[in-house]
């Protein structure tokens, strides 16, 4: 063979591998890169069409799904055909009831950042759409404003409700200067629009905790403001608080905001998980009351459908007589308490402190309340406090809980280890330490 | 013979009201007539005065709000609407879906709360009854705490607060009506008996209450010092149709209630059905009462004030004292619920709030001024 055929054939091979590698760096929808095991709705933590495979990204994978359900629904063989509605409802990205090029290009849309309605699941489990990507010039209700510094973007927070700067102007330090959106709940259109107008916000994130109902959508979308605004109605309490975080950071184009705390989330749940099997025979039953002033005749008990309890549900069995009941349940007096509490009781504290405060004022109030009681008098009492219970940083509150209930399980300092990289990386006030607050800690107590 | 000739003097006494001054012998009887032609004009213009203030509260209250929309602008956009030529949609619903079905509920739950309270002190012969002594709030209150509470409702959905409201209201008036036939409809009966079923309703909320979470608990409070604010244009029909008919009603009524007021033995003697026509009137205005507060929530102090402000310029005449109370009270709301919701915007006061500060120092001046005569 002389010289020339043989550059003649490297020549050529170098072009088969380049074609080779070209079609294998450009090719999106190849049956063998697609995951088809998909994943059941319940489990989706990022619920918003578009997300084919239920991951917790939209990404070119999703496209994979997408462009694999068109194919393989236009073989003439029917057994080829995939059941999307129930295997992969969420790929239905521009929500028409058919998955087609339609839907693989809103996905597409949303990896290059460009405008489109990005249609989920929100909440109160109805339909509903933002203007993807959502502005971040974001006007939140009370408490909801905690999903902003779990994705480090507390200061995309330009407005807020009434409530919230006389209740947590301690902790979200700035709020009681912001303009404010309306009474908690009450919000008009009106107001938003003003709002709107005059540049202040374009995002509205609406308080979903307790059992409030969504007041605002259907007026949005009836008076048009939703075609302009973003309603962002996602879940901000308890372990679904994780959906939230995901939605959240999606809607502002840039999913790799809620990298970092659903790292945390993952890490501080696989532990929880790791309890959960430990004590799944010997879960402890608890008392559950809050302490929210020091009147005794306010003593009263919650059970497993309370906010805070969403996440004590973990790590105890809720006291029976308080379970089932979605409304605290008075007590009333240290005689009802002492004749019906079990041997150890959450207390749950909503008090707008300053760190080092939480532990006197956890003394003062418990001394006040229940210093006669044998729990008191026992060391049977575990504080805690309603800003990271039952919100973002619930999973390390758990933990702490589950240190002290089950010491010769689990240490409390790798449980005040996780709260403290949450108070580090998440918190708004910044240089708090674990160690002096949110844990009772007080005389006579063991740190 | 002499007890005839005083009846014929009255008799004639009383014609000589009637007619034209140039029809009178004396001065005296002219000055007479002069005064009653006087206070009668001054009657109608009051209300009048009333009705014109009603229209001008609300055409101002459309006008404001969080946004400033101009006055000319609002109008246009009403227009735009009637029209069909919406320019502007989230504008259009601005104004005609949130701003004006407000200003709507406002004038029909004020005029209706008034008139309630109007018939109540009327009947029950007390200056201090409105349309919460019978209970009707108080049975209302339940019903709304039932369904926000614990969610046990009548019906679902967004109507379970309302339709549960309606009903429990309507449960005082039967308990009344029962004592009413068992021991005879005597306004001190009726009072009695409201103030019974106040307090036993009252518990029972309490009860509710202590059970329920925050959440509830905020719910409840904005339903309990009542707001205008989630009427809709759904609801407002039904509003007015009853508060209409019932004010129509009572107004055709009026000279019976002023039968009625001067003491049941004259009623009686006059050949009023004391008994019935007080039974007809409360049932009448138990309904026109559950049927706002239903939607509203509970609003105080338009019942108790109303009437007593327009008294001052009406007398106790219930002839002008119905319809001028009807537009007082709509005014009165109308203004509250203004005040409301520009005052702090945009927060909101409830307007229940709002007629408790308007209220309460409007009666501490009525009672101040109080001529017995009027009452």
């Amino acid at each position: 063979m002389n010289t020339k055929a043989i550059y003649a054939i490297v020549a050529v091979a170098i072009i088969a591998i380049a074609a080779v590698a070209v079609f294998a760096l450009t090719n999106n929808g190849g049956e063998k890169d697609v995951d088809h095991t998909g994943k059941s709705f319940a489990d989706t933590r990022l619920r918003i069409y578009g997300n084919a495979n239920g991951d917790d990204v939209i990404d070119k994978t999703d496209v994979g799904v997408i462009n694999w359900i068109i194919s393989s629904n236009a073989d003439s063989d029917a057994s080829k055909h995939v059941d999307w509605k129930n295997l992969y409802p969420l790929a239905d990205a521009n929500y028409d009831g058919k998955v087609n090029d339609s839907d693989a290009k809103v996905v597409q849309d949303i990896i290059d950042k460009k405008s489109v309605r990005m249609y989920y699941f929100n909440k109160y489990e109805r339909v509903t759409y933002v203007n993807y990507p959502i502005s971040d010039k974001i006007g939140a209700e009370y408490l909801v404003m905690q999903l902003l510094p779990a994705i480090k973007s507390y200061g995309m927070l330009k407005a807020v409700d009434d409530t919230t700067p006389s209740i947590y102007n301690n902790i979200y330090p700035g709020v009681d200067k912001m303009p404010v959106m309306g009474t908690w709940r009450e919000i008009t259109i009106e107001s938003l629009t003003d709002l709107y107008n005059k540049g202040v916000i374009g995002t509205f994130l609406q308080w979903t905790g307790g059992q409030n109902v969504d007041y605002i959508w259907d007026k949005a979308e009836q008076s048009g403001l939703a075609d302009k605004m973003s309603f962002v109605i996602v879940p901000c309490q308890g372990p679904d608080v994780i959906q939230g975080v995901l939605e959240l950071a999606c809607m502002l184009g840039d999913q790799s905001l809620s990298d970092d705390y659903k790292k945390w989330y993952d890490k501080v749940m696989d532990e929880l998980s790791a309890i959960e099997k430990k004590i799944s025979t010997g879960k402890k039953t608890v008392t559950a009351v809050r302490c929210y002033n020091k009147n005794v005749s306010s003593i009263a008990a919650f059970g497993s459908n309370q906010g805070p309890a969403l996440w004590f549900n973990k790590v105890i069995n809720f006291q029976p007589d308080y379970v089932g009941k979605t409304n605290f349940t008075n007590i009333g007096s240290v005689e009802n308490f002492a004749s019906s509490a079990t041997d150890e009781v959450i207390v749950m504290f909503q008090k707008n402190c300053e760190w080092s405060e939480f532990n006197d004022m956890v003394d003062e109030y418990l001394t006040a309340v229940y210093k006669e009681t044998e729990q008191f008098k026992h060391e049977r009492m575990y504080a805690i406090d309603f800003e990271i219970m039952p919100f973002a940083a619930g999973p390390a509150g758990c933990y702490i809980l589950a240190a002290h209930l089950y010491p010769e399980l689990f240490k409390l300092d790798d449980a005040l280890n996780f709260l403290q990289v949450y108070l580090d990386d998440f918190a708004v006030r910044k240089g708090a330490d674990a160690r002096q607050g949110y844990t009772y800690t007080g005389p006579g107590y063991s740190s | 013979m002499e007890e005839q000739a005083g009846r014929m003097d009255l008799a004639r006494r009383s014609a000589l009201l009637w007619a034209s001054e140039d029809d009178l012998e004396s001065e005296d009887s002219k000055n007479a007539v002069r005064e009653y032609h006087v206070s009668e004009m001054r009657k109608l213009a009051f209300t009048f005065v009333c009705i014109a203030a009603a229209v001008v509260v609300a055409g101002l209250s459309i006008v404001y709000g969080t946004m400033d929309l101009g006055f000319l602008d609002c109008y246009r956009i009403i227009w735009e609407h009637l029209t069909g030529n919406i320019q502007d949609k989230l504008l259009d619903y601005i104004v005609v879906q949130e701003r004006l079905p407000r200003v709507a509920a406002s004038l029909v739950t004020g005029a209706g709360l008034a008139v309630a309270g109007c018939v109540m002190q009327s009947v029950l012969k007390n200056p201090l009854a409105d349309p919460y002594t019978t209970g009707i709030s108080s049975g209302a209150g339940f019903g709304a705490t039932l369904a926000i509470t614990l969610g046990i409702s009548l019906v679902g959905g967004n109507y379970a607060i309302v339709v549960n409201a309606f009903v429990f209201a309507l449960v005082p008036m039967l308990v009344m009506l029962g004592v009413g036939k068992l021991k005879g409809a005597s306004p001190t009966m009726m009072i009695m008996a409201g103030i019974a079923i106040m307090f036993i309703f009252n518990s029972f909320t309490t009860v509710l209450k202590l059970h329920a979470d925050p959440d509830a608990l905020a719910i409840l409070y904005q339903w309990t010092v009542g707001t205008v604010a989630d009427c809709k244009w759904t609801d407002i029909p039904l509003m007015a149709i009853i508060v209409i008919v019932g004010t129509v009603v009572t107004q055709l009524l009026s000279r019976k209630l002023n039968i009625l007021a001067t003491g049941d033995d004259s009623a009686k003697a006059m050949g009023l059905d004391v008994e019935n026509m007080r039974i007809l009137l409360l049932l009448l205005i138990s309904l026109m009462v559950a049927t706002v507060v239903s939607f509203t929530g509970l609003i105080g102090f338009v019942g108790l004030v109303a009437p007593h402000v327009c008294r001052i310029f009406v007398g106790a005449d219930n002839r002008y004292l119905v319809i001028s109370s009807a537009m007082f009270g709509a005014v009165l709301l109308e203004v509250a619920d203004l005040v409301g919701r520009t005052v702090i915007a945009p927060a909101t006061l409830q307007v229940g709030v709002v007629t408790a500060f308007i209220g309460g120092p409007m009666f501490l001046y009525l009672i101040m001024r109080q001529r017995k005569s009027s009452w």
